[in-house]
């Protein structure tokens, strides 16, 4: 994903104003250029929309509410330069988004390719009073518009209220160049006028202490290569525990399926990071989290399955003839009513003894000083050390079964092998900022592409088996479409046929993954001894 | 982006109004709308106080390919743009005929229109010609006002039947009547009795009234000084009706 955070962003003419300021004021300065007429003050409220992990403001676009009067509008726009990319009028003056399936075809082709499967969620909502002044020409042709904003407030996501400073926004009318220009210079002669350096949004956040971006699924975090590593993993641990708990509210209210997601690779990197670190951690601690985290990832299973099944959905029913499409219908509804239950049950989780003892335990140890516990053996050596000998490791073990790997082995080792690359993912990812960047980014997208092919055969395999078990479960619920069973099935063999496929594929991947340039580097970066030669 | 043709063959049967008013409604509701004033008469232009002229006229924009873009003036409304008409714009057709394809050229000027505006309005001159086959092919709806009078009914069928012989692509036609007069008995019964097959008029029918005349006094569209007029109120209903069978 391109990430547009960066752009500069002041998109329009527009200034700060000082407090006391008035159109009224104004308006007889500018009268000696133009006539003016100043229209009475109304209201206004606006809400900013974008997903969760901000796709919409990575990708440069801002998606806003704007209710003036009784008039309501969605609009999608340039987050640099505030250009209009699609609008949808909203009827009345409803305060929830609409649908994307019920949105204008312009703003959903825009939006839905870059949100996929994320809700759009309110980031922050202003309101406040809104006046403008119109400019005519000698002809008594609107040539302008002046647009104040005042008195406004900022509210957060806690329904927090903060002041936002007045704004004067210059709103030019096409065809008509000369206007701003002059309306300018007369505004940059008034004292306290400052130029917004910040988009509206930009401006909202900080004032309510966020920032946009604020959160991302993958793994930044910055770790000094000489600290002990009981202090890194404790480091990493917080990190992770802290995108579990962003995710938890999403999660529970199952907002869209990628806040269970994300909830899942932070608990599987816990797993991870407590097993490839077991020696830096005292060992009671480490036998009681690999116990409650294993449990964890257990209970978040099932609806983490199901979301999958309705993600899927539709390129399951692209698979089949499209007579045939309405016949998986039945399934659709079946794993639906499903998905209710499981969410039921991962809330009963969630809100459990057991989970809050396991959250209290884990802020404990992260809390707690090296000298207040049984010192692990490799607790005090450098991070740094332990990375290289934990991913040198892993690797090896990597190629070791990879180069075992043939078309006819078992699903297992396919298996097993999917699981080294992921904990040789994490690893990288973990300990990123501990080696040169690019180098680690190739290794990270080679290692991606076999994990894709690998990820995709688990898939199949899985959801081979699990159709035919969902088959049986909805056969024992009385749901017996014959239809539905038989292009069940059809799904089914399709993923067997797809599994042998991919197999076959696995060779070439590994190929790439296994060049004489990957293999040194991974020497050079990683393997003790080649380090110390 | 959808674009409406209000068109017909006969002048004076209320072509202006319905593209003024319409479009002033779509962009009250949010839509960014455009109206393209392509009678050199210019009574579009009049209405948003805009001066009917546009630089190297209809020359550049059809022989040179000078692009949309750089003409459009915006009106005294948010969200609704004009492009202005132009007296040279009755030479549309000779200018039209010495291009290859003189028939899709209108709508390969407004393509690049797309990703600005929801509507565009055409507001289209009185006769059937290169301009009117070129407009037919560029527009989504053809908005046909009818006074319900036997000569105006006359040249819808004229109408229905230049688009029978020629290809005109997917363009809809809705007719509507326009300027009615219930205590005239002859549009009483054509009004209630409408020709052709029942689904080529719409429901609603814009009223003969003088406020109507009167935007030419006000130079705006009517629903923005008057709303709750009986005029003002048949347009929001035709507007509605059309939008939501245009969806």
């Amino acid at each position: 994903m391109n990430d547009k955070s960066t752009v500069p962003t002041r998109h329009q003419d527009c200034y700060l104003l000082p407090s006391g300021f008035s159109l009224d004021l104004l308006a007889p300065i500018l009268e000696k250029q133009f006539h003016c007429s100043l229209e009475p003050v109304g209201k206004y409220r606006k809400v900013f929309y974008d997903t969760f992990d901000w796709r919409l403001y990575r990708q440069g676009m801002v998606l806003t509410s704007l209710q003036e009067g009784t008039k309501q509008k969605l609009s999608l726009e340039n987050l640099s330069d505030g250009q209009v990319k699609a609008v949808a009028p909203l009827a009345g003056s409803g305060q929830t988004l609409p649908g994307l399936d019920v949105m204008p075809s312009a703003l959903r082709n825009a939006i839905a390719p870059v949100i996929a499967m994320r809700a759009l969620l309110p980031v922050v909502e202003l309101c406040g009073d809104l006046q403008k002044l119109m400019l005519r020409n000698k002809h008594d042709k609107l040539v302008m518009r002046l647009v104040v904003e005042q008195d406004s407030v900022v509210k957060d996501l806690d329904g927090q209220s903060h002041v936002l400073p007045g704004r004067i926004i210059l709103q030019p009318v096409r065809g008509f160049p000369t206007a701003p220009a002059q309306v300018r210079r007369v505004l940059e002669n008034q004292p306290g006028l400052e130029p917004c350096r910040l988009s509206l949004l930009d401006m909202a956040l900080q004032i309510t202490g966020r920032h946009a971006c604020d959160y991302s699924s993958k793994m930044k975090l910055k770790i000094d290569p000489e600290s002990e590593s009981d202090q890194a993993v404790k480091k990493i641990l917080q990190h992770l525990l802290s995108a579990m708990e962003t995710n938890e509210p999403g999660m529970l209210e199952n907002l869209d399926s990628e806040f269970l997601h994300d909830y899942r690779v932070a608990v599987r990197r816990i797993r991870s990071i407590l097993s490839q670190m077991k020696t830096a951690i005292p060992e009671n601690e480490f036998s009681f989290f690999k116990a409650e985290f294993a449990w964890l990832g257990e209970v978040t299973t099932p609806a983490r399955d199901l979301d999958v099944y309705l993600l899927e959905f539709e390129n399951l029913q692209l698979h089949l003839q499209p007579d045939m499409r309405d016949a998986l219908l039945p399934f659709r509804d079946f794993i639906q009513a499903q998905l209710q239950q499981a969410y039921t049950d991962l809330n009963k989780a969630i809100h459990s003894v057991r989970y809050k003892k396991l959250k209290q335990r884990l802020t404990k140890f992260i809390n707690s000083k090296i000298r207040q516990q049984v010192v692990a053996p490799d607790a005090k050596k450098t991070i740094h050390s332990q990375s290289d000998k934990r991913i040198w490791r892993c690797y090896s073990r990597v190629v070791r079964e990879a180069e075992r790997l043939t078309p006819v082995s078992p699903a297992d080792d396919y298996h097993e092998l999917r699981k080294s690359c992921k904990k040789l993912r994490y690893l990288l990812e973990f300990f990123q900022y501990l080696y040169p960047e690019k180098e680690i980014a190739q290794l990270i997208q080679q290692l991606k592409l076999l994990q894709d092919n690998l990820g995709e055969f688990q898939d199949m395999d899985v959801q081979s088996i699990a159709l035919r078990h969902y088959a049986k479960m909805m056969a024992e619920q009385g749901i017996n479409n014959a239809d539905t069973f038989m292009v069940m099935g059809i799904l089914a063999n399709g993923m067997e046929q797809k599994k042998i496929e991919l197999k076959n594929a696995f060779g070439k991947c590994y190929e790439k993954f296994s060049r004489k340039k990957y293999q040194q580097l991974f020497a050079r970066l990683f393997k003790p001894k080649a380090k110390h030669a | 982006m959808k674009i409406l043709a209000s068109y017909n063959i006969k002048g004076g049967v209320g072509k202006t109004a319905a593209a003024v008013n319409m479009a002033y409604l779509a962009a009250q509701q949010g839509w960014r709308t455009l109206v393209w004033d392509l009678d050199p008469q210019g009574a579009a232009s009049f209405y948003f106080r805009i001066k009917p002229k546009v630089k190297s006229g209809v020359k550049g924009l059809i022989k040179n390919n000078h692009a949309l873009s750089d003409i459009i003036k915006g009106t005294d409304f948010e969200d609704l743009d004009l492009i202005p008409a132009d007296f040279s714009y009755r030479n549309m057709d000779l200018m039209l005929d010495e291009k290859k394809n003189p028939a899709g050229h209108l709508r390969k000027l407004l393509k690049p229109l797309a990703a600005d505006y929801d509507y565009v309005f055409l507001d289209c001159p009185p006769s059937i010609s290169l301009v009117s086959e070129s407009v037919f092919n560029a527009a989504d709806v053809l908005l046909v006002p009818v006074i319900p009078t036997v000569l105006s009914v006359r040249t819808l069928e004229q109408l229905l039947k230049f688009q029978g012989k020629h290809d005109l692509g997917d363009v809809r036609v809705m007719a509507f009547f326009s300027m009615v007069d219930r205590r005239k008995n002859l549009h009483k019964t054509i009004v209630d009795n409408p020709p052709f097959n029942d689904n080529l008029f719409i429901k609603t029918e814009i009223p003969y009234a003088s406020d109507i005349e009167q935007m030419g006094i006000h130079r705006a569209p009517l629903p923005s000084y008057t709303a709750n007029s009986r005029s003002a109120q048949a347009y929001s209903a035709m507007w509605d009706e059309v939008s939501t069978a245009i969806k």
